[in-house]
């Protein structure tokens, strides 16, 4: 199952996603569902139908995982291909 | 458990200054530092002196192959920050008594590494 | 202009009373926050008159940090470690006890061990009783990475005079050097034990200026570093891991 806990190393493809902040302005704002991932970029869809590639590190993301929770990422976190994800450590606090 | 040393990059340029000391008194290596500390204290005061990095590398009694003589006679190096030399100079000879005794500092040469201070300035090799 | 807020995040509490005149000298001389450290073991009871003092009715009983109008009081807790493993021990259990912890150093291993531990907000006075000033480049490295502010002490400064005073100012330039490169947060503290050990913000910049800090880096460390690091410890609770938040949304 999903949860905050796991997110950042879990299958992004599915979820639905806002672009809080990013190093390129017009993008931020943007809403839409994760339809593609690459170790830099993760492919939206846009509501309307369009697809928009993002890169990841210079973006903070708000992901909404199904039980309706909002879990706020740096794309930093999420520079890796996302099979090699899973094996990534992560530094707690 | 000692620091690592900083990379050469980030140390800062040094350069050398090689003097000599002639005093009423015998001079230990401390009253040495204790003296031109306090110079630069009194003459440029605590913020500059902080600046200076000084340092004294080495020193060389002078005494034992004329111990006729009725002073003491003493060279040294001493290291400091590149670009402040000049007013560690001017507050070295400033110095003209120590507990009560005479004494007088000159500047022999300024040099970029200790090997050639010493050899242009303390041991001149004939 | 816009409108700067300073911080002195080291004043070290003794008694109740004294503590809130302190505070109070703070605010009158134009602190917008102040942070108050105190031992382990006087924690506790400088929690509770706090609540005592200031939020009588209103806010709930276990706050860790207190507000009067705009002005904010965060108690913190310093560390005095004895040796890394003792440290980290201790860091471990008073995490969550506190908003702010702080590490007086002085010892290398305790710097080490401090500047290696993401939980660590500040460590204080690398440079104390050392020959050198306590951090070198790798340190330094290890500090940015894990967000470790180095904190500056002006008490340091007061309580000294000549070559001690000067010494002090060649370490503090050591550590600018260092920052200028790496980039760890500094901290300016006044380290005030007294109304008598502090100064205001202004005479504080005028003396870091001197220093061979520049404006822009004063204003880092006397006033956005330490909101940075109040602002990133409430949101400490809601981190999973470092870049990631859990948001309430309803």
């Amino acid at each position: 199952m999903i949860t905050p806990h796991n997110i950042f190393q879990h299958e992004l493809i599915g979820l639905t996603v806002e672009i809080v902040e990013s190093s390129h302005q017009g993008l931020e704002g943007i809403k839409g569902k994760v339809v593609d991932e690459t170790r830099n970029t993760i492919c939206l869809e846009r509501p309307d139908g369009k697809e928009i590639v993002v890169a990841k590190s210079t973006s903070l993301f708000h992901f909404r995982i199904p039980e309706g929770l909002v879990v706020e990422i740096d794309g930093k976190v999420l520079v890796s291909r996302p099979e090699d994800r899973i094996k990534k450590k992560f530094r707690k606090i | 458990m000692k620091l690592k040393i900083l990379p050469p990059t980030l140390r800062g340029d040094k350069r050398y200054l090689a003097f000599e000391a002639i005093s009423q008194i015998q001079l230990p290596r401390d009253d040495l530092i204790f003296m031109i500390w306090e110079s630069c204290l009194k003459f440029h005061g605590e913020c500059e002196t902080s600046k200076f990095r000084l340092w004294v590398t080495r020193s060389w009694d002078l005494n034992s192959n004329n111990s006729k003589k009725d002073y003491f006679h003493l060279k040294g190096i001493l290291q400091c920050n590149r670009g402040d030399e000049e007013k560690v100079r001017g507050a070295l000879c400033l110095i003209n008594n120590y507990k009560g005794k005479k004494l007088v500092f000159h500047t022999l040469g300024l040099a970029g590494t200790i090997k050639s201070a010493t050899q242009k300035f303390i041991k001149p090799s004939p | 202009m816009i409108n700067v807020k300073y911080f002195d995040f080291h004043l070290k509490g003794k008694k109740p009373d004294s503590d809130l005149a302190l505070i109070n000298e703070a605010k009158r001389l134009g602190y917008h926050g102040v942070s108050i450290f105190y031992s382990n073991e006087q924690y506790n009871l400088a929690l509770e008159n706090f609540n005592k003092i200031i939020n009588d009715e209103t806010s709930p009983t276990h706050l860790k940090s207190f507000k009067i109008d705009d002005f904010s009081i965060t108690p913190g807790i310093i560390i005095q470690g004895k040796n890394p493993h003792h440290l980290q021990k201790q860091i471990r259990s008073l995490r969550n006890k506190t908003n702010i912890l702080m590490v007086d150093g002085g010892d290398l291993k305790i710097n080490r061990a401090a500047c290696e531990n993401v939980k660590v907000d500040i460590l204080s006075r690398p440079y104390y009783k050392r020959r050198d000033c306590g951090i070198n480049h790798v340190l330094s490295r290890e500090a940015a990475k894990n967000n470790v502010a180095i904190e500056l002490c002006f008490n340091d400064l007061l309580k000294s005079r000549n070559s001690l005073r000067s010494k002090i100012i060649a370490h503090f330039r050591d550590i600018i050097k260092l920052q200028r490169k790496f980039h760890f947060p500094l901290l300016i503290t006044s380290g005030a034990r007294t109304i008598y050990d502090l100064r205001t913000p202004q005479d504080i910049m005028a003396l870091y200026r001197c220093l061979g800090l520049n404006k822009e880096e004063i204003l880092m460390a006397i006033s956005v570093s330490p909101s940075f690091i109040l602002d990133y410890n409430q949101q400490r609770k809601d981190m999973v891991v470092d870049g990631v938040k859990i948001i309430d949304e309803k």
